[in-house]
């Protein structure tokens, strides 16, 4: 998209739901799916005298998050009251971070058009989700709302950046990357659908090279990666039309509607946002030791980042199969494994982007449900690389290895695959075939060349596809030439 | 003074809170009463000494990640002033426009 003389200027919010088992402040459980209300108690439910205990996993999770995105992780960090009133938020406010988040200034680096780009982190703090408003119809149309309260104080993190993202794309990647860092810390399952990963963004513009941030607006309610790439393109078009025209931008939060596929505003009947943050009385402040941090620090795994690099520097793929393969965790270690029983990264990147990937998707099986093993294919490769069977043969009998489970070594010779590589019976089938098409032989000498394809068609015919195909060509070349 | 009855008025508002005229009178009195006393605690030098968000030096007991017992949706539900199933019903809130 270009917008002439203007860039976009770009902060996002990230709400990540925390794979705890329990609620940020009670014991309830978090399950989603569950019957309205049933995941309730006085606590999240907000009733008179009930007191917020942190779930210490919580803290865990936030610290976890917090080194992955190299922050600093502040040894003492204050909760705060957000108050607003919302039928969504029992309590009349919301009980989240404010002055001295846990985790701050830190970044995330992403990968755009083969260039490292860094955004920086601004904060990642911890708080509780509010409830959900169902309606029956649309929201816009409803006359009334119903509230369950099951998501009310599952714990959150909420992810802010820096207004360092300039086009919709790189949003975009900057998401997918923070959602991965996210799923690989099993901190969070990343599910978009059901809201589990939410974003909301700052959007201005500006003109190229200035310096100074124009007037924001806030988009809310952007839960697909599509839907988050066209709501910032409409946006930052729409700002630009207006600075354009010599209008002003006003600071408001504007909703994005998917069917129309334009932003509205968001007018409540209330005026404008005064939260009155203060601090929480009903917590004291967190203190985190060295000790703790150290701890979590020792246990953290390889980031995708990390990963990624080391896709491509040790095993060294193109950046086009490491993209594909760490697409998906359980991909990335499906691949892992194969290649640490058959080191040829570049073969079994191949075969899992092709062959492993299509039945996947058609079944839409995850790696780690697969039924052909990592071991499996690894021995699938072996069999093909040591000679045993061709790679055309490999190729047509991987759907039903796939499907059956049956190793490889048992099915090729169970069903009689094996290539043939004794040189004199591809040789005694060869002198078959030359025998059987004089015509053919005589035009082949006579310099019609291509017709040797025809030849190796007609011994693999007869030897069902069974001859060694290097074999093959080398005699046969020699006895029609003879 | 200390505080306007504007800003009385509109703190009100932020906490749903109806105030008679009178109210607004009486609270702005008292509140500016309060922020006078207040002001006592300003010819304190605190210069080097840090912010508290709370009295007593005490840190935050943290809980073990475990799933305890809930309302049974009867027992959650019980005190709603309207409900449909076993959903609060409320009357809706945002308008959308433009």
């Amino acid at each position: 998209m270009v917008y002439g003389d203007y860039e976009g200027v770009m902060g996002l919010e990230v709400h990540a739901h925390l794979l705890t088992n329990s609620k940020i402040f009670c014991g309830c459980s978090t399950k989603f799916g569950a019957e309205p209300n049933s995941h309730t108690c006085p606590t999240c439910m907000g009733l008179p005298g009930a007191l917020p205990v942190l779930n210490k996993k919580v803290v865990d999770f936030a610290i976890k998050l917090g080194l992955a995105l190299h922050c600093t992780i502040n040894k003492k960090s204050i909760f705060a009251r957000k108050n607003y009133y919302y039928p969504d938020l029992p309590k009349g406010y919301q009980i989240s971070q404010y002055e001295e988040p846990l985790c701050t200034d830190g970044y995330l680096d992403i990968y755009e058009n083969g260039e490292k780009r860094r955004i920086r982190i601004k904060r990642v703090h911890m708080e509780e989700d509010a409830g959900k408003l169902v309606h029956e119809s649309t929201i816009e149309t409803s006359s009334y709302s119903l509230v369950d309260y099951n998501r009310s104080s599952v714990p959150l993190l909420e992810i802010v950046s820096e207004p360092d993202i300039r086009t919709p794309e790189e949003a975009v990647l900057y998401l997918k990357m923070l959602r991965d860092v996210l799923i690989y810390l099993e901190i969070c399952d990343g599910n978009m659908e059901e809201g589990s990963f939410r974003c909301d963004a700052n959007v201005s513009v500006r003109k190229k090279g200035a310096s100074e941030l124009g007037t924001r607006t806030e988009l809310k309610n952007l839960n697909s990666f599509r839907f988050i790439e066209k709501s910032l393109a409409y946006e930052i078009e729409r700002q630009t039309e207006v600075i354009k025209n010599g209008g002003e931008i006003i600071q408001e939060t504007r909703l994005f509607n998917v069917d129309e596929g334009i932003t509205y505003s968001m007018r409540g009947k209330e005026e404008a946002h005064d939260y009155r943050y203060f601090p929480e009385p009903d917590l004291l402040p967190l203190t985190v030791d060295e000790q703790w941090i150290e701890d979590v620090k020792k246990a953290l795994p390889e980031l995708p980042m990390e990963k990624m690099e080391r896709f491509m520097d040790e095993y060294n793929l193109p950046k086009y199969d490491v993209e594909i393969l760490l697409s998906d965790k359980e991909l990335a270690m499906y691949c892992e494994e194969v290649i640490k029983l058959f080191p040829e990264p570049k073969t079994v990147s191949n075969w899992i982007m092709t062959e492993l990937l299509r039945e996947l998707k058609d079944g839409n099986v995850s790696p780690k449900d697969s039924p052909l093993s990592p071991t499996h294919l690894a021995e699938l490769l072996s069999l093909i690389k040591d000679g045993t069977i061709s790679i055309k043969i490999g190729k047509e009998i991987f759907p039903e290895l796939y499907k059956s489970g049956i190793p490889p070594k048992r099915l090729v010779a169970e069903k009689g695959l094996v290539q043939i590589s004794d040189e004199s019976a591809i040789i005694s089938t060869i002198d078959s075939v030359i025998a059987r098409f004089p015509k053919e032989v005589g035009e082949f000498k006579a310099g019609k060349e291509k017709l040797l394809g025809f030849f190796v068609g007609q011994v693999m015919k007869e030897t069902k596809g069974k001859a060694n195909p290097k074999l093959l060509n080398e005699h046969l070349v020699k006895r029609l030439k003879s | 003074m200390k505080i306007t009855r504007e800003v009385v008025e509109y703190v009100a508002h932020l906490g749903r809170l109806e105030l008679e005229p009178q109210e607004v009178e009486l609270y702005t009195l008292q509140i500016d009463r309060i922020l006078q006393y207040m002001d006592a605690l300003n010819s304190l030098d605190t210069e080097g000494i840090e912010p508290t968000s709370h009295a007593i030096p005490v840190v935050c007991v943290l809980r073990e990640d475990q799933v305890k017992s809930s309302f049974s949706t009867d027992e959650s539900t019980q005190n709603a002033p309207e409900r449909k199933g076993y959903f609060f019903k409320v009357p809706p809130i945002i308008e959308v426009g433009e």
